[in-house]
């Protein structure tokens, strides 16, 4: 189950509530702006009300009920209340002043009290005055309550207005005027608002966050989708490898039967063109011998001696058929074992069944042979190795119709390894096609004469069978194949 | 914090005298007809030399419209130059006035005298005719 768990929905999930965090963050900071702008308000208004309730009960106390009478009639409570509405005058309060009620088209009110102490703001008692707003201030004045408003539309502005109606016996007799500021009031709502501001920019920034870990995841979970697929598939593959592998080995093994046996029988043809030129003399011979004696019998010639010498000569020859055919035979048995034997063995052997066709061929055999270790090999195969590098040396001395073409065969030591190397006076192997002479169906003869498969069978053979090493190379005059070998 | 004051007051300040200068450039034409020649006192010759349709005479008797508080030392000759006062008091103190235009608890208060205006014959435009009283 955990397992089944992804990072990526870890990442999910943790954007998910980075996300709803914020905005639950966000929604208890708008809760309590709220709350701080409207309290604050609240308590500036309830002060304000409070001092206005002080001065309408003194106001009334002070002039029986009777407000603008009693104030127009005594100069000196004038004075005394003024002085007492002086008291409450501060930066935040800057004007406490006590109209009368509206003229009778409601455009203007008239000054009762002013607790303005400067002269040129002061005004005077029944000065008449034209408020902003002046809508409100008749609201006020009918309905009995108490309001406040902003004097201008302004937002920036931090001055109001609060008007309070003084109440007697039912009927407004006048209004109190208290012109104050929200400068503080406005400072918080500021504050709040640009740490608003903070909030909007960090849940935007949240939001980009979380939309990009949110791509970043759907990237993720498709990457980890395709991996999945190869894992299944290369699970599946590596089920199959096993089995696969030895099919091909198999394979492989079959094709190199099959290209042994192709070999082989190439191989075969070109020692029946040899044993035939080996025959050739014995079988003459043999003729010669018979017909003569033919001869002799018919004319009665044929004497009991010269009958045994002439059958001993056939027999001889006869002999020399048979060990050739025991010699071919030899050839292609196969070694089931590693046996002793020495390089000078090999060539013996070898050259038993292609010495005639060299000579044939006027080519002279050179042979420096300074190796006569014996060691540990497969000999049958590294003879069929040796004929295959003579005879590609004849063909070639043959095709390009060498003129004093030679074969020279040598063997020598060297540290550990036994070397032996076929040398001829061909011309050499073109470099452009020297790399690619052991790939097997390459061929330089044409297609009538080459298999392409004796190079590659000679390699397998030295390298694969014998441990050994075939390798190639140009020297003065010609190619030189070198076998390298040792003694195990 | 002093300079945000400031800033404020001078802001203020700068409202009141366009305030101020726009009203008398929309009151003034609509009451006199032809080229309106004002004298002053210092304090709304700051306000009125910004216009570019009322022009400030130094002398009252060139005026065809006094502006300002203080006229008690007038030339007899400019005592019959209409007045329009800047202050309650002198709106107040001096019948002859036929309006006035002050700042009271940080309003503007406009106000016209019906007998001076009716004497002087001056017609108000509508718009102007609830500030007689």
């Amino acid at each position: 189950m955990l397992n089944k768990f992804k990072v990526s929905n870890i990442f999910n999930l943790l954007a998910i509530v980075l996300v709803v965090l914020t905005f639950g963050i966000y929604n208890i900071f708008e809760e309590t702006k709220k709350s701080i702008i409207e309290t604050n308000k609240d308590s500036h208004i309830t002060y304000i009300d409070n001092v206005t309730k002080n001065i309408a009960t003194i106001v009334k106390e002070k002039t029986n009920n009777s407000i603008y009478t009693t104030l127009k009639q005594n100069a000196n409570l004038r004075d005394n209340l003024e002085q007492f509405l002086y008291f409450f005058i501060t930066d935040r309060y800057r004007y406490i002043y006590v109209v009368n009620k509206p003229t009778k088209d409601n455009s203007e009110f008239v000054f009762l009290l002013d607790g303005t102490k400067n002269t040129n703001e002061k005004s005077e008692f029944e000065e008449s005055f034209t408020p902003l707003n002046i809508e409100k201030w008749n609201d006020a004045y009918k309905n009995q309550k108490a309001l406040y408003f902003q004097q201008t539309s302004d937002v920036n502005d931090i001055w109001l207005t609060y008007l309070k109606p003084i109440v007697i016996n039912g009927k407004t007799e006048a209004l109190i005027v208290v012109d104050f500021s929200l400068k503080e009031h406005h400072q918080i709502v500021k504050s709040l608002l640009k740490l608003e501001d903070f909030f909007e920019i960090a849940i935007a920034f949240i939001l980009i966050v979380f939309f990009i870990i949110l791509l970043f995841s759907y990237i993720d979970s498709k990457r980890a989708k395709i991996n999945e697929k190869l894992y299944k598939e290369i699970s599946e593959f590596n089920l199959t490898l096993e089995q696969r592998i030895e099919d091909e080995v198999k394979k492989n093994r079959e094709k190199d039967k099959q290209m042994f046996q192709q070999n082989r029988l190439a191989q075969m043809g070109e020692m029946i063109g040899m044993i035939a030129h080996q025959w050739r003399q014995p079988l003459a011979a043999i003729s010669s011998t018979s017909s003569g004696m033919n001869l002799k019998a018919q004319l009665n010639k044929l004497d009991s001696s010269t009958a045994i010498e002439l059958t001993t000569k056939i027999n001889t020859y006869s002999k020399h058929l048979s060990e050739t055919i025991d010699d071919f035979r030899r050839f292609f048995q196969e070694d089931k074992e590693k046996s002793e034997t020495s390089y000078d063995a090999i060539i013996k052997n070898v050259l038993k069944i292609i010495d005639i066709s060299i000579q044939n061929n006027k080519i002279e055999l050179i042979e420096d042979y300074s190796c006569e270790d014996t060691f540990k090999t497969y000999p049958n195969e590294i003879m069929q190795v040796l004929l295959n590098l003579i005879k590609n040396a004849e063909d070639i001395l043959i095709e390009k119709k060498i003129e004093n073409p030679y074969i020279k065969i040598l063997t020598y030591k060297q540290n550990n390894d036994l070397i032996l190397e076929v040398h001829d006076n061909g011309g050499g192997i073109d470099e452009n096609i020297i790399d690619k002479i052991f790939i097997p169906y390459f061929s330089t003869k044409t297609k009538k004469d080459g298999t392409g498969l004796g190079l590659y069978m000679s390699k397998t053979i030295i390298e694969d069978h014998c441990f050994g090493k075939l390798s190639v190379s140009n020297g003065n005059d010609g190619a030189i194949f070198q076998i390298v070998l040792n003694y195990s | 914090m002093k300079f945000f004051i400031l800033c404020f007051i001078f802001t203020k300040l700068l409202f009141a005298n366009n305030y101020e200068l726009k009203l008398y450039e929309h009151i003034l034409p609509s009451i006199f007809k032809g080229k309106i020649l004002i004298y002053t006192d210092s304090k709304s010759k700051e306000i009125l030399e910004n216009s570019k349709i009322l022009t400030i005479v130094d002398k009252c008797s060139e005026a065809n419209l006094l502006i300002g508080k203080n006229f008690n030392n007038l030339d007899e000759l400019c005592k019959k130059t209409p007045l329009f006062t800047t202050s309650y008091k002198s709106y107040k103190n001096n019948k002859d006035s036929f309006g006035a235009f002050y700042w009271r608890k940080g309003r503007p208060q406009l106000k016209f005298k019906k007998d001076v205006i009716e004497k002087l014959n001056f017609i108000l435009p509508n718009n102007l005719q609830k500030y007689v009283k």
